[in-house]
């Protein structure tokens, strides 16, 4: 689409794929207002790329609420619990 | 309450994922909501026809909706929802005439727009609706987008401070193309 994400935003009021990104939690969860929720849905509208990551998103969302801490294996576990160590101390 | 609904080719809403059962020859499918995470909170979605451009998809359908409805902006909302019959007509070759509309509207359009940064700004977006309709995108997929742009390109030709107006007049044309292609009605039966 033409033009630059921030000064279509301003102007025109559209969202770029970045700001869907940042606002696809809020979305799912019914938490946008309804300005900014119709304004969503219009990208939808015309990016199918941005489609399929709500798609994903949505999927990925149902799959981790239906997993409990026993159905991580323990390889996994200590290789998760060492990432977030190694991220949380530098 | 009885209005329209898209859905995509596999009956899933694009926008909440909700998978809507298609009817049977013996009736309407059967009941559904959205399952969660979904930002109508679980409701379910139908459209006027003057909300259509906005939600454009794959298959449309007349829905029925049922437990507090609610008008929305761009929708109207209930509890839960079914499908009631499908819009044959809605295809790939509607949809693509669709698209060629728009673009010829704004075309139209462009022949008296604005000079200066305006009319580049106007020029980009025509050459991006041309490309939506000859570029080899789904059709269905382009006929979203060119209702899209279609009216951003009539936003900025009603001039400034009026694009709000124009674009959305733009939107009232592209609903009375459909309904008037479709055959759609204000309450259909």
């Amino acid at each position: 689409m033409s033009g630059d994400g921030n000064s279509l935003e301003r102007r025109f009021g559209e969202l770029s794929c970045a700001r869907i990104v940042e606002l696809i939690t809020d979305y799912l969860e019914g938490a946008l207002d309804e300005d900014v929720r119709v304004r969503f849905e219009e990208h939808l509208c015309y990016c199918p790329p941005c489609r399929e990551y709500l798609a994903q998103m949505r999927a990925t969302v149902r799959a981790a609420g239906r997993l409990t801490e026993s159905d991580v294996p323990q390889e996994t576990m200590e290789a998760l619990m060492r990432a977030f160590r190694d991220e949380t101390h530098g | 309450m009885r209005g329209y609904g898209f859905t995509t080719a596999e009956g899933r809403g694009a926008y909440d994922g909700a998978a809507w059962p298609p009817p049977s020859p013996s009736g309407p499918g059967a009941w559904t909501a959205a399952p969660a995470p979904s930002p109508l909170q679980g409701r379910v979605r139908a459209h006027r026809i003057e909300d259509l451009p906005f939600a454009i998809d794959e298959a449309l359908w007349v829905v029925e909706l049922d437990g507090d409805v609610r008008r929305e902006r761009r929708l109207t909302s209930g509890a839960r929802g079914r499908l009631v019959a499908r819009i044959g007509a809605w295809d790939g070759a509607c949809a693509a005439d669709y698209a060629r509309d728009c673009e010829v509207r704004a075309q139209e359009r462009a022949v008296d727009g604005p000079d200066g940064a305006d009319g580049e700004l106007m020029r980009g977006y025509l050459d991006d609706l041309h490309t939506c309709v000859t570029g080899g995108l789904p059709r269905v997929t382009a006929a979203g987008a060119a209702g899209y742009i279609g009216a951003r390109i009539a936003g900025i030709a009603a001039g400034p401070g009026r694009y709000d107006e124009g674009a959305a007049a733009e939107r009232t044309t592209q609903a009375r193309w459909l309904a008037a292609r479709l055959d759609l009605a204000d309450h259909p039966g």
